[in-house]
């Protein structure tokens, strides 16, 4: 996956990759999204309760009124053991303008000097419909890690997004994670982004497929790419794959991930597991969700 | 008593040429001996009165005011009839000295003003007629005995140019140049005490004015006080106008003999009691008593000297006043000493000597000089023969110089001037040398006066029908304290080499022994060693030890070639002993100079400074001129021993070959030369030959010591300067002792220190001392811990084992990865300042096990 250096002379210093606050910002809090390695942005069949911290160009474009969804993670089981939940929600109470909600709490560090470390999110989104084909969506979220009593970071962050659908194919563009650490101006960068998906979506019968391909290019010059595939039946259950490969420090690791779902009166329930990863392989997520 | 009222004298001046200088000179010329106009020779109105003892009890405790009213109708009535305006002590209440100065009965003497019409002689009828006035003394006319010269010239009394001199050069020498704590109490006209030539040996304070009763001391008319007190201290080696006998040596920063001005004289008067003075001068600390004053024969001063001045001038020789007597015998028992008669602790002498200038009247009295207890001192001219002016006789003890003595006087200026007053000064100084060098506790007035006159030597002048004693020798005086008496010598040996005669003899005890060779054996045989005159070489060896039967030898230089000389030896001490016997010798042939180089003399490294004795003589014992032709840059030199040095700075000098020759010529012309070659290598630099291990303490406080001698090498065996610098002071302190460092740990953790070696030249040699602290149980060591800001410091055990450290975010974003050998001494730093703040997992797998750790990196 990396480079490794080889250490012989101790008078050096060999240098730590420079790396990016609040990475969490970046990890997908939909299992329908984590199932298929974060790809997402613009897909037909994820619904957009966690537009937050995913896509709010997607709020506009949703079949219904509203979404809701709560989630759990265990992640890296075999490395850092934490959880976290997220909960979220997105509503549209006229046809071209919606907004939405959301929080996600991570926890579980083991802790340093009698403290437990955690992490949290809260945030909003606007999406506007301009037309029947095109949207505009923009979060601004607050974060704040602590890592101990006297030690934490916070920082406020923008996504702004917009989305074009045509028949089957979606497209979206934006930026992600633009920001400011606000008290940590001298080492701490925002993993901010340029970043851009496509789908595909064929419908058949009662067969479904979506294949996706997501991109980001980061500030720090990091990069990566993810890719998608998922298959439903009858709009009630749903199989998903994907990949990311990312560059050596980008904030969301390589990894194959995958996923289930199922949904019924619009109920959903989803499924997502990480795997081809010696540190974040087994993160597993679980998802209850309802779309009106 | 009444003839002595008489016969009051005042001193005269004496003019360069000395014709009227004395009053029996100008009497036989002039052969007048009456003076109808004379000048009172006793001062009017004025008298010295010693009142019985139940007189003086009734006036000190007389509170009122004015004159007390004695018991005694006889007395009052006489004191009244005096007009008697003023009355006082004429030795004052002493304060710790009173109890003594009772004792010598100093209290009972009185200072008595009366009306001046009242004839001092009917005064003294009168007092002397009732029972309560044990004794009556008029008040003197006194002047200085003192001329002023005409023209400068040089101090021969001091500056050893003249063989009539003091003598005090070889005491300046081989003794001492005075000792402030020696204090001389001139009894004379007032110092001038800011004189730039006396000012550093005048006392801080203590002088008085005994004219005008203060302490505001005023030069007399003449300078004569300042003039005598050159003459005893002013200060040599100066630069400026005279030398004292004992006045030190600026240039040396040694302080002559101090100097108490007793101003008898200020400007053109005189005090009524020169007594008090005397006295004072004991009270004051004074162990010298100076006094160049006297009674003149022609009293009145008006150039001709009456019959009845000269009797009285005669009588006062043979009967000294009591109040001088009494102040004499006080100060030369008291000086020196405490209330209670003990020697002082910080006084050189107990008792005190007083010394007097004989007088200026070419005459065998010499009043009040002539007084038993006192130095008498006479003066002689340059040529040793008696001044003409000096009074004589057995009573004069000493002679010194007296004509053309220049010295200080007032106003800050100079003056050649002659006299007895001149001579006693000389002695004064010596007689200070004697207590500077020899004073301390048991030394006493009666040893100095013994030195004084037994070191003195006899002249022609210290014989015959006018005799003024020996003449004073300060090296004289301080042989006969250290000498004692000669043996006399028996055999000797007399070998030549060249024109020197070697003389070996065995000690016998003598102080010093003196070899002297002639061509004339009969002037050998009539030779005084003392002043052994310009046809005979002498050459002298003294033995301080004193010690008998050793083996001596001493050479007699610069004698003639291949001829026969007369040679003997003579011993001394306090004097000289008998020749021994005459033997014949004769000298040989000139003799080149040798020169014996230095084998190590040759190849030299830059980083020397050499110095070797190189053997240069000659064989004849003449003195050579030597030196070095070169092309490089050494030197030859020779040190205070004569010892000559080959010398070469070679840090200065360039490396290369070069070529010397050595010449050394003796006075005849004849030389010697040397040829030599010598070179300056090029400087190595130091190395580190012996790298530095890996050092371990195991905790704060531990020590251990690095010697530097053993890890540095200089190719040129040069001595190495070592320095060092701790890098990591928060881990490691040290000191140097020497080539060991001594090394302190302060804290768990790898620390260096830098070492540097630097050789004479300044080239340098560096190495690092690594240390770790550490205990030995710990397998991996975080510094500074797992809480992390811009560096993490990983450390293994000690041995070399393969690692692998991984730092991964909590969000698993691998930041660092490596490995490779890691140690103790081989620690993985990783630079942190780039990582965002979090919470980050290290896993370090060394040597078979994984060790994790929760790193915190903080702002």
């Amino acid at each position: 996956m990396f480079l490794a250096l080889v250490f012989c002379v101790s008078a050096a210093a060999q240098e730590a990759a420079e790396n990016e606050a609040h990475p969490f910002l970046r990890w997908s809090r939909d299992p329908a999204v984590s199932g298929m390695a974060g790809t997402g942005l613009a897909s037909f069949s994820v619904a957009p309760a966690f537009a937050v911290f995913h896509n709010p160009a997607a709020i506009t474009m949703m079949d219904g009124k509203g979404s809701v969804k709560a989630s759990y993670s265990y992640f890296a089981p075999s490395f850092t053991k934490t959880s976290n939940i997220a909960i979220g929600a997105a509503f549209r109470p006229v046809k071209r303008f919606g907004f939405a909600v959301g929080y996600v709490h991570q926890f579980g560090y083991e802790k340093i000097e009698d403290f437990a470390p955690y992490d949290f999110a809260l945030g909003a989104s606007l999406s506007a419909g301009i037309g029947d084909h095109f949207s505009i969506g923009a979060n601004v979220k607050y974060s704040k890690a602590c890592f101990l009593k006297d030690l934490s970071v916070k920082a406020i962050s923008v996504d702004v997004l917009t989305q074009i659908r045509f028949g089957g194919f979606g497209a979206v563009l934006g930026i992600r994670s633009v920001g400011k650490v606000l008290d940590d101006l001298d080492s701490s960068d925002m993993p901010s982004s340029v970043a851009a998906g496509f789908s595909y979506r064929y419908v058949t019968g009662i067969h479904a497929i979506e294949a996706l391909v997501d991109g980001d290019w980061f500030f720090s010059n990091n990069w990566g790419v993810s890719a998608g595939f998922s298959y439903g039946i009858n709009d009630m259950g749903f199989v998903r794959i994907g990949y990311r490969y990312a560059s050596k420090y980008a904030a969301v690791p390589s990894h194959l991930a995958v996923g289930l779902g199922g949904k019924y009166m619009g109920f959903s329930l989803d499924f997502s597991f990480i795997t081809l990863n010696k540190v974040i392989g087994n993160t597993f997520q679980l998802g209850l969700g309802y779309s009106f | 008593m009444l003839p002595v009222l008489l016969a009051l004298s005042c001193a005269r001046e004496i003019d360069e040429q000395y014709p009227a200088v004395s009053g029996g000179g100008k009497m036989q010329e002039s052969g007048e001996m009456e003076a109808p106009d004379a000048e009172p020779a006793v001062i009017p109105g004025v008298a010295k009165i010693c009142f019985s003892d139940d007189v003086v009890a009734e006036i000190e405790a007389y509170e009122g005011e004015g004159i007390p009213v004695t018991k005694s109708s006889r007395l009052g009535s006489i004191l009244d009839g005096m007009g008697i305006t003023s009355m006082e002590r004429l030795f004052p209440y002493a304060g710790e000295y009173e109890a003594r100065t009772r004792k010598a009965g100093l209290h009972k003497w009185y200072i008595v003003s009366f009306d001046n019409d009242i004839p001092v002689t009917k005064a003294g009828e009168d007092l002397s007629s009732v029972r309560e006035v044990e004794d009556f003394e008029p008040v003197r006319r006194i002047v200085p005995l003192s001329t002023n010269d005409t023209y400068w010239s040089q101090l021969w009394g001091v500056n050893g140019n003249n063989s009539y001199g003091v003598n005090s050069l070889p005491v300046w020498e081989n003794y001492t140049v005075g000792n402030p704590n020696v204090i001389v109490a001139v009894v004379d006209g007032g110092i001038q005490l800011n004189h730039p030539d006396l000012a550093w040996n005048c006392l801080e304070s203590g002088h008085y004015n005994y004219v005008t009763n203060s302490t505001t001391i005023t030069p007399d008319s003449d300078g004569h006080g300042c003039h005598v007190a050159g003459t005893i201290a002013a200060v040599a080696n100066n630069g400026k106008g005279s030398a004292g006998v004992a006045g030190g040596d600026y240039a040396a920063n040694r302080r002559g003999v101090s100097l108490l001005s007793l101003a008898v004289f200020s400007g053109d008067n005189a005090a009524y009691s020169f007594e008090r003075a005397i006295k004072a001068g004991a009270d004051k600390g004074a162990l010298i008593c100076q006094n160049s004053w006297g009674y003149s024969l022609d009293a009145n001063g008006d150039g001709r000297v009456t019959s009845s001045e000269r009797e009285a001038y005669i009588y006062e020789h043979n009967n000294p006043d009591r109040t001088f007597t009494q102040a004499v015998d006080y100060f030369i028992a008291n000086a020196g000493c405490d209330a209670s008669g003990i020697q002082k602790l910080d006084s050189p002498m107990k008792g005190g000597i007083v010394l007097f200038a004989a007088g200026n009247d070419d005459l065998q009295y010499g009043p009040p000089s002539n007084y038993e207890p006192i130095v008498a001192v006479g003066a002689i001219q340059k040529s040793g023969a008696k001044a003409s002016f000096s009074n004589y006789g057995d009573w004069v003890d000493i002679c010194a110089p007296g004509t053309e003595i220049w010295s200080t006087i007032h106003n800050s200026r100079y003056a050649s001037y002659g006299g007895t007053s001149m001579a006693c000064p000389h002695v004064s100084g010596v007689a200070a040398l004697l207590i500077s060098h020899f004073g301390g506790p048991g030394f006493t007035c009666e040893t100095l006066k013994d030195a004084l006159l037994g070191g003195a030597r006899e002249i022609a002048a210290s014989s015959g029908a006018t005799p003024i004693g020996p003449l004073v020798d300060a090296y004289g005086s301080f042989l006969y304290m250290v000498a004692g008496v000669p043996e006399p010598v028996t055999d000797f040996s007399a070998s030549t080499t060249g024109n020197s005669i070697t003389i070996g003899l065995k000690t016998n005890g003598s102080y010093g022994y003196m070899a002297a060779a002639s061509k004339s054996r009969s002037a050998l045989e009539s030779m005084d060693p003392r002043n052994p005159g310009s046809n005979i070489i002498t050459s002298r060896i003294e033995i301080e030890d004193k010690t008998s039967g050793e083996d001596t030898t001493f050479v007699l230089r610069k004698l003639d070639f291949s001829t026969d000389y007369y040679v003997t030896v003579v011993s001394y001490g306090t004097s000289y002993a008998d020749p021994a016997p005459i033997k014949q010798v004769r000298t040989g042939v000139n003799h080149a100079p040798v020169i014996n180089l230095n084998p190590g003399i040759g190849a030299f490294s830059q980083w020397m400074n050499i110095s070797l004795p190189v053997e240069i003589y000659d064989p004849d014992f003449n003195d050579l001129d030597v030196s070095l032709t070169t092309n490089g840059r050494a030197t030859l030199e020779q040190d205070e021993d004569g010892v000559w040095y080959f010398r070469l700075n070679c840090p200065v000098a360039k490396p290369g070959s070069y070529t010397g020759k050595i010449t050394a010529r003796d006075e005849y012309g004849l030389q010697t030369e040397k040829n030599f070659t010598y070179s300056v290598k090029e400087n190595e630099m130091p190395v580190l030959n012996v790298d530095f291990e890996n050092y371990w303490l195991l905790r704060k406080g531990d020590e251990l010591e690095v010697n530097l001698s053993e890890h540095f090498y200089d190719p040129d065996g040069e001595p190495l300067n070592y320095t060092f610098a701790v890098i990591d002071k928060d881990i490691l302190k040290a000191n140097l002792v020497g080539n060991v460092l001594r090394i302190t740990a302060q804290a768990e953790g790898l620390g260096h220190i830098k070492v540097q070696a630097t050789d004479a030249i300044g080239d340098k040699a560096a190495g690092e001392i690594p240390v770790l602290v550490r205990p030995v149980s710990e397998k991996v060591t975080l510094i500074p811990g797992t809480t992390v800001n811009k560096e993490l410091t990983i450390l293994a055990s000690v041995e070399p084992k393969e690692t692998e450290i991984s730092l991964i975010s909590s969000y698993g974003v691998p930041v660092y990865h490596g490995k490779g050998l890691m140690s103790a001494f081989e620690p993985v730093v990783i630079d942190t300042s780039d990582l965002a703040i979090g919470i980050y997992y290290l896993t370090v797998s060394y040597g078979g096990g994984s060790y994790k750790y929760t790193i915190v990196k903080r702002r």
